[in-house]
Parts: C-alpha cells; sequence; structure tokens
C-alpha cells in the first residue's frame, strides 16, 4: 500500500501509538550480558592492531614469539597470569546464584578463597552481591563475585588462590598498609592489590569511576575480616 | 575528503541501548535482537571504519539494518530450530521489577516487528533509535515528507495492534 495523506481522524491513534512506542522505549535497555560481550569484542579487535604495530608485521611476531619461547624453555620464568587476563573473567557470566551475606558479619559473604572473604558492600554501598564464578587461569584457581547496582551495572571481585601476580604497572595508590594499582583497559577500569598474600583484581564499565572501585577496594567494614 | 574521520571505537559502546531497541522493533525477538546487535558490531569493528560526518549512530543503523535483512531473512527462511539454554538470562532485572511493563514493551515491539517494512523502518529509525526526520530519510533513501507520512501510520497501527492484543488477551482471560 502506497503512503497516504494524513488524516486528522487518525491524530489521536496516531499520538497513543507514539506514546506507547517511547514508553517501551524508555523502559527497555540492552541486557548487561550483550554489553560485556560487546566490551570484550572491543577489547578483542583493539588487540591485534597494537599488536601489529608493536612488531611491526607478522614476521617480526613470528620471532618474538620464538625468543619469548627460548626465554621460558631456558627458565625465564613459568608463565603466569596478568592482572588484565585476571579481570577479564569479569566480563564473563556468573555460573552460579549470589553468595549469602555472613549474619554473623553483616560486612561479608558467606564465600573466601585462599583465605580472603568476599565483602558484603549492600550496607554501606548501592552495590549487591548478584553472582558468582570459579575459572582457572594457567593453573591458578580464580573466583569471581558479582556485584550489581540498582541501575543494572555490574563490577567483578576476583581473587586469585595460591602465588600472587605480578604487579602491573599503573597509577598506585596507598591506603592503610595496601597498595593500589589502578589501570585502564579499553573501556574497562582495573583496581589490584594484594590482600593476605593473594592478588585481588576489581573491574567494572566505563561508567564506574576508578574512585568509586578504589572506595569498594579499600572498605573494611567493622565486621571484615582480611 | 576532509571531512572523513575514523570511527572511534571508544565511543560504540554509547549506542548499545538505542541499537538494541532498534533490533528488537525489527525482529520481533529480544533474543534475536541481541544476536543482531552482536553481529553489527563484530562487522563495523572488524576493520577501521572511515565516516564522511559525525552521525556514529546512523553509520551503526545502517550496518544493523543491511545485516537484519541480509542475514536473518536468509535464517528465518532455514529449518526452526530449538536454541540450547547455555546464556539463557531469565529476565532483565530492571524489568523484573515491573512485569506489567515488561509485558507491554515486549508486545509493543512484537506490533512493530509485524508492521510492513516501510513502516517499520520509519518507526524503528525515528522513533527507536532516535534519528531525525532528515537523518531517517537519507538512511532510508526517501523524502523527509514520506518518512513524516509513514511514521503517523505506523504509530496509528502500533496503537491498533495494542489495542487488538488487549482485547484478544482480555478475551482469554474472560
Amino acid at each position: 500500500m502506497g503512503d497516504h495523506e494524513l488524516q486528522p481522524m487518525d491524530e489521536g491513534q496516531a499520538e497513543r501509538g507514539r506514546a506507547m512506542i517511547a514508553a517501551a522505549v524508555a523502559q527497555t535497555q540492552a541486557p548487561l550480558a550483550l554489553r560485556e560481550r560487546i566490551e570484550a569484542q572491543r577489547h578483542a579487535a583493539a588487540k591485534p592492531a597494537r599488536r601489529r604495530w608493536a612488531f611491526g608485521g607478522s614476521l617480526a611476531g613470528a620471532v618474538a614469539a620464538v625468543v619469548a619461547a627460548i626465554v621460558v624453555a631456558t627458565g625465564g620464568g613459568v608463565a603466569q597470569p596478568t592482572v588484565a587476563q585476571a579481570a577479564q573473567l569479569a566480563l564473563r557470566a556468573p555460573t552460579a546464584a549470589a553468595p549469602a551475606v555472613n549474619q554473623t558479619h553483616p560486612g561479608q559473604l558467606k564465600r573466601s578463597i585462599g583465605g580472603v572473604t568476599y565483602p558484603s558492600w549492600q550496607d554501606q554501598f548501592p552495590w549487591k552481591a548478584s553472582g558468582v564464578r570459579e575459572d582457572k587461569l594457567d593453573g591458578h584457581r580464580a573466583m569471581t563475585v558479582f556485584y550489581d547496582n540498582p541501575s543494572g551495572t555490574r563490577i567483578g571481585y576476583t581473587i586469585l588462590a595460591g602465588k600472587p601476580l605480578d604487579e602491573p604497572s599503573g597509577q598506585s595508590v596507598s591506603h592503610g598498609t595496601e597498595r593500589y594499582v589502578v589501570l585502564q583497559r579499553g573501556a574497562r577500569t582495573i583496581v589490584t592489590w594484594r590482600r593476605g598474600g593473594r592478588t585481588c583484581v576489581l573491574s567494572g564499565p566505563k561508567g564506574v569511576s576508578s574512585d568509586r572501585l578504589l572506595a569498594l577496594a579499600s572498605w573494611s567494614g567493622s565486621d571484615t575480616v582480611s | 575528503m576532509s571531512d572523513e574521520r575514523l570511527l572511534e571505537p571508544a565511543s560504540l559502546g554509547d549506542h548499545v541501548d538505542r541499537l538494541y531497541r532498534a533490533a528488537w522493533g525489527l525482529c520481533g525477538s529480544r533474543e534475536d535482537a541481541e544476536d543482531l546487535v552482536q553481529e553489527t558490531y563484530v562487522k563495523v569493528l572488524a576493520k577501521p571504519r572511515f565516516l564522511r560526518n559525525g552521525d556514529d549512530l546512523g553509520y551503526l543503523l545502517r550496518v544493523l539494518r543491511n545485516t537484519f535483512y541480509s542475514s536473518h531473512r536468509t535464517a528465518q527462511r532455514r529449518p526452526q530450530t530449538s536454541a540450547m539454554p547455555e546464556d539463557y538470562e531469565p529476565m532483565d532485572p530492571r524489568t523484573a521489577l515491573r512485569p506489567e511493563e515488561a509485558l507491554d514493551a515486549h508486545e509493543v515491539f512484537d506490533v512493530i516487528a509485524g508492521l510492513a517494512p516501510d513502516f517499520r523502518d520509519a518507526l524503528v529509525a525515528v522513533d527507536i533509535a532516535g534519528l531525525t526526520y532528515r537523518e531517517a530519510a537519507k538512511l532510508l533513501g526517501a523524502k523527509e515528507a514520506t518518512i513524516t507520512s509513514r511514521l503517523f501510520r505506523a504509530r496509528g497501527q502500533v496503537a491498533a495492534g495494542m489495542d487488538r492484543a488487549r482485547s484478544g488477551v482480555l478475551e482469554e482471560k474472560g
């Protein structure tokens, strides 16, 4: 059917339709999982470009890979994951429900790894535990607890069991006895620190500032035992 | 020309909501909309993109629409199979708090997806993605007056479609 002249008698109906569409649009946002997949894609898409730029081509890249292999084979060190890789775990989906809050110590969740207990921030900050997942990262057991705020933004708190990872270079901030390093990887902001001899990594999307992550990372509620 | 500039990947995340809504309006299904948006980003991120003006959203919407027409229609001709619930998300927590509203949004997007393509495309471009009439006209290769007319009729059809859907619900309940 072709396009028609506007009919005055239809204006009320068109206006009702417009309002219905506006209401549907206002209440619809992209699911968090989709946003995170897209962030991961953007991050992955940026990587090869940097690699090509750094090595100047595939031949140089291959040479660098051989050199790296020789370094490892001759005792240059056992490969261990990086903090940025650990932070990537927070882009994956939770595989289990959120750990319960410890009723005896409301500043803690009933979940720990390597002797480090996850905090419960919900009484102090608008971030509530929403799920958990466990992974292996180059032999390191890693657990990530996800926290969501009321607008649906999600951050991930990953703790790696075993020997702590090398501290990355980045802006560092000291708070009490702990030293926090702030990194930016793609659209993700990452804060990492050591607690109880373990590497802790807290990461969030662009809308969550490094100050907010630092406040959460360094929070030591009266009930929190590190 | 000197107006040409590189599409900055860092800014692409700002348009996810609009693209998702537009995709839902085209597909009529949340799951297909997610796939369509992701496919769109995969294409856009595959290589550097140069734009001749500042319209990132218009460009993304063009890729989304082309992807929809080229791949999703082809897919619909294939035998339908049930998706494995590997990444199943029970419900968006933001809408889960308001089930009545979530139902309405779902119905509205269903009705939009069922419109004739010309009407649906105009409505998706203007009312859902937020393009101006001029931008929509450029995207859809039509005159602004045509967009105005299609939009008007599409809105009326959405209202009528919602009325029908609701009366159907009432009849079922009755």
